[in-house]
């Protein structure tokens, strides 16, 4: 689970262009959006792209992504779930056509 | 290209050329085309009827996997008058070298010239001004190239000189044959209504004799995918204003104006078909994709539009509105509206983007088309694809299948913008 | 006429003078390209060195011209759909591939609440945005404009061009340059006011437009004409050299080219009676 939210702090500051954060100092429990982080909206709908392409993790829309990118805890836990629900072959990228 | 028949007449323009009053800018003639119908004609008939349906991406445009339906154009972008006018205008070139967007505009805008009772003889002893928003239409959409470019190949640079061909107005003058201002307004969704705004500025200023405006875009596997990454796409026909809309259907097509000073017009014998009579431009500087949820920047165009006017709220019979079907727009855009709107007035609110879809940097041409058309008919179709009111928006359209008598010929059209542009016109129909 | 407006204050983004303001932008800039980067750069610093007039936030009209626009980001985009495939390309990457993306950063971090307009054209784009701003300020659309012309780097073009035979190497910058036009009655003497602006537009081989082959422009300068921002870099520095010349000094700016001629009247604002 620490090397899990250890990837997720590093791809949200690197994929999210996040200059002055380190993951080191992140809080895992704290708001991702909004406060705490400060992410927006734009944010949100990169971090689905992102979460489906790193972890092979569908996220069904943004009220479900709501939830899910609470926090890095929160974050941590729908991976597990939902890959836990799916086997690791599905749901990686899609081919390139 | 062909090239002017005569030098140009400046003798209208050196009149009014300096001045700085607010002259009557008449409309003349209209054109457009998208999914809706290839002339005007045709967009008035299927708007009523709601015959307008959104498809899965037809293979003749692009291949994709995604599921999100769109509002395609005919395959052939050049309609038949749209070819007269082409093969009159420019007969040494080929419409297949013109890219689709550019087909698309002057299919409409020889609907608009014939219309405005226009030739190319007249066309080109004056000074012709040329205002068009884009979005597709400025970009290089050339997947094949720039793949084989990437893999280190040397790809022949017919896609690049395509590309440097394309702008819009540029090529549009070229075709024509004509000399005058020439503008391509890429504000992303509000193109079209900024571009009108701006030619109307042209007209009212002697700038130019007379003016063709709106704008043009086409679908591209590019933008189809942008949108869907953004998920403002909806998987089924998008719903503006309705309880359970999901998001937006991409469109394309053309809608474009002629704008002439009335008296010029007068003199050619042409009764206007109506006129520009406000224009409005403000931002919501607020955030880079979503609108401001109250709606501020449209507030202040909207606001701005009457002022140019001169027109107050109560005249105004109708609204066009931006009316996406995303989430997001059409609550910022209903919030906006309600505090515009005081409780008396009955203005009839639709949105024509559940016929049409979203056609980018058409939009606001295509839809300043529709305002006029409905203005003109005294009556406006409801708002395809609203069935079922929200409760979280404080005014909603008038309903699918209900069409509403308009009390006076004045209406409005309004856009917002992925950047927080905001842009409403006022146009006025002859009775 | 229209009624004259003057140039209160110019800026290149690259001017070293610069890189504080670029270092405070920096998280605010996060995901910006290169190419918005550069414009919220000059714009901010033309609008910082503009008089103290405090015009109401909507009062204030936002005008960029380009030629190619956030091409790179499109061509990243791009690579995230060939790479990734349908429905993972990013969607931050395509929403900073729209043109008006840079007019609307600098709306947002400038608190600017006019229009803000992107004026597309590979011949001039910066005369573009200029013509475009002076007729909403001759019309009392707005009572300022900041007006912006940027472009960005691109390896594509750049490659292009090689294979047209250009024959400079650094052919694609990425720069932006900036000015505030305000009431001539705001400006110190001194200072440059636009009389007269005259754009002729002609049709020609679309690769002239990237070569930019036969361009020149008068008064001549050290600048040669490489791109599509190069005109805009040598009418600042003219007007810079205006400025420092007598009261009595008109600017005729003229560029002649393939693709058709341009003409700008400058004189200097006069001193106070």
């Amino acid at each position: 689970m620490d090397q899990l939210k250890q990837q997720l702090k590093e791809m949200i500051v690197q994929d999210l262009n996040l200059p002055d954060v380190k993951p080191e100092d992140m809080d895992d429990k704290a708001p991702l959006f909004e406060e705490g982080l400060g992410l927006d909206s734009l944010d949100a709908v990169e971090l689905v792209v992102l979460m489906q392409k790193r972890f092979g993790v569908q996220i069904a829309d943004m009220d479900e992504g709501k939830e899910a990118f609470a926090s890095i805890d929160a974050l941590a836990r729908f991976v597990k779930a939902q890959q836990g629900n799916t086997s690791k072959s599905i749901g990686t990228s899609v081919s390139a056509t | 290209m062909a090239p002017p028949a005569q030098s140009p007449d400046h003798s209208i323009t050196k009149k009014r050329a300096y001045q700085n009053t607010k002259s009557s800018v008449a409309i003349t003639g209209m054109g457009c085309i998208s999914a809706a119908g290839t002339d005007t004609k045709s967009h008035w008939i299927n708007i009523n009827k709601s015959t307008a349906r959104c498809s899965p991406v037809p293979d003749w445009l692009f291949f994709t996997k995604l599921h999100y339906p769109v509002f395609a154009a005919p395959p052939e972008a050049l309609s038949p008058t749209g070819r007269d006018l082409f093969e009159s205008a420019s007969p040494s070139l080929l419409s297949s070298t013109l890219s689709r967007t550019l087909n698309l505009a002057v299919s409409a805008v020889a609907e608009a010239l014939n219309q405005a009772g226009i030739g190319l003889q007249y066309l080109r002893g004056k000074k012709v001004g040329i205002a068009l928003g884009t979005t597709v239409g400025c970009t290089f959409n050339n997947e094949e190239f720039y793949e084989q470019w990437r893999r280190g190949l040397e790809p022949d640079l017919a896609p690049i000189l395509h590309y440097l061909s394309g702008n819009l107005a540029q090529a549009l003058h070229g075709i024509l044959g004509t000399q005058g201002p020439s503008a391509v307004v890429t504000n992303a969704c509000a193109s079209g209504t900024d571009a009108i705004g701006l030619a109307k500025g042209w007209i009212a200023s002697g700038a130019c004799d007379l003016a063709v405006a709106g704008g043009a875009d086409e679908l591209s596997r590019i933008a189809y995918n942008g949108f869907a990454g953004l998920q403002l796409s909806d998987t089924e026909q998008c719903r503006p204003f309705d309880r359970h809309r999901k998001g937006l259907n991409l469109g394309e097509g053309a809608g474009l104006l002629v704008l002439e000073e009335e008296g010029q017009a007068r003199e050619r014998g042409i009764t206007p078909l109506g006129w520009v009579r406000g224009y409005g431009s403000a931002s919501d500087a607020w955030h880079p994709t979503a609108p401001h949820p109250e709606g501020r920047g449209l507030k202040c165009a909207f606001v701005q539009a009457l002022a140019d006017a001169g027109l107050s709220i109560q005249d105004v019979a109708m609204i066009n509105a931006h009316g996406t079907g995303t989430k997001a727009n059409d609550l910022a855009e209903a919030n906006a509206l309600s505090n515009l709107l005081p409780e008396s007035c009955h203005v009839a609110i639709v949105s024509t983007k559940g016929m049409t879809g979203h056609t980018l940097g058409a939009a606001g041409g295509l839809e300043a088309v529709l305002t006029l058309l409905a203005l003109r008919q005294g009556v406006t179709p409801g708002t395809h694809g609203y069935q079922s009111s929200d409760p979280q928006l404080p005014v909603n359209p008038i309903p699918q299948g209900i069409s509403a008598p308009l009390p006076t010929r004045i209406g409005m059209s309004q856009s917002l913008a992925f950047g927080g542009g905001n842009a409403a016109l006022v146009i006025e129909a002859r009775p | 006429m229209r009624q004259e407006v003057a140039v209160t204050a110019m800026s290149v983004s690259t001017n070293k003078e610069n890189e504080p303001v670029l270092a405070s932008l920096k998280k605010t800039l996060r995901r910006a390209d290169g190419l918005t980067t550069q414009a919220v750069v000059a714009a901010a610093q033309a609008l910082a060195k503009a008089p103290t007039r405090e015009p109401a936030p909507v009062e204030v009209g936002i005008f960029v011209g380009t030629a190619f626009g956030p091409l790179e980001t499109n061509f990243r985009f791009l690579d995230t759909l060939l790479d990734d495939g349908e429905g993972q390309a990013s969607p931050t990457l395509f929403s900073h591939s729209v043109h008006n993306m840079a007019a609307g950063y600098i709306s947002r971090l400038l608190d600017l609440r006019g229009p803000a307009l992107t004026m597309t054209t590979f011949t001039w784009p910066f005369l573009s945005a200029l013509d475009t701003a002076w007729q909403f300020m001759a019309q009392k659309k707005v009572r300022r404009a900041l007006v912006t012309a940027v472009e960005a780097k691109s390896a594509v073009l750049e490659d292009a061009l090689r294979r047209l035979g250009a024959s400079d190497d650094s052919v694609s910058v990425e720069e932006a340059v900036a000015c505030v036009l305000d009431p001539v009655e705001w400006a110190p003497p001194g200072y440059p006011v636009l009389q007269d602006l005259e754009i002729n537009n002609r049709p020609c081989a679309p690769q002239i437009l990237l070569t930019r082959k036969g361009e020149r422009w008068a008064p001549q300068s050290s600048q040669c004409p490489i791109g599509p921002l190069d005109h805009a870099l040598a009418i600042i520095k003219a007007l810079t050299h205006l400025r420092s010349k007598s009261a009595d000094d008109i600017l005729a700016f003229s560029i002649a080219s393939l693709f058709g001629d341009a003409r700008l009247t400058w004189r200097t604002k006069e001193e106070k009676p």
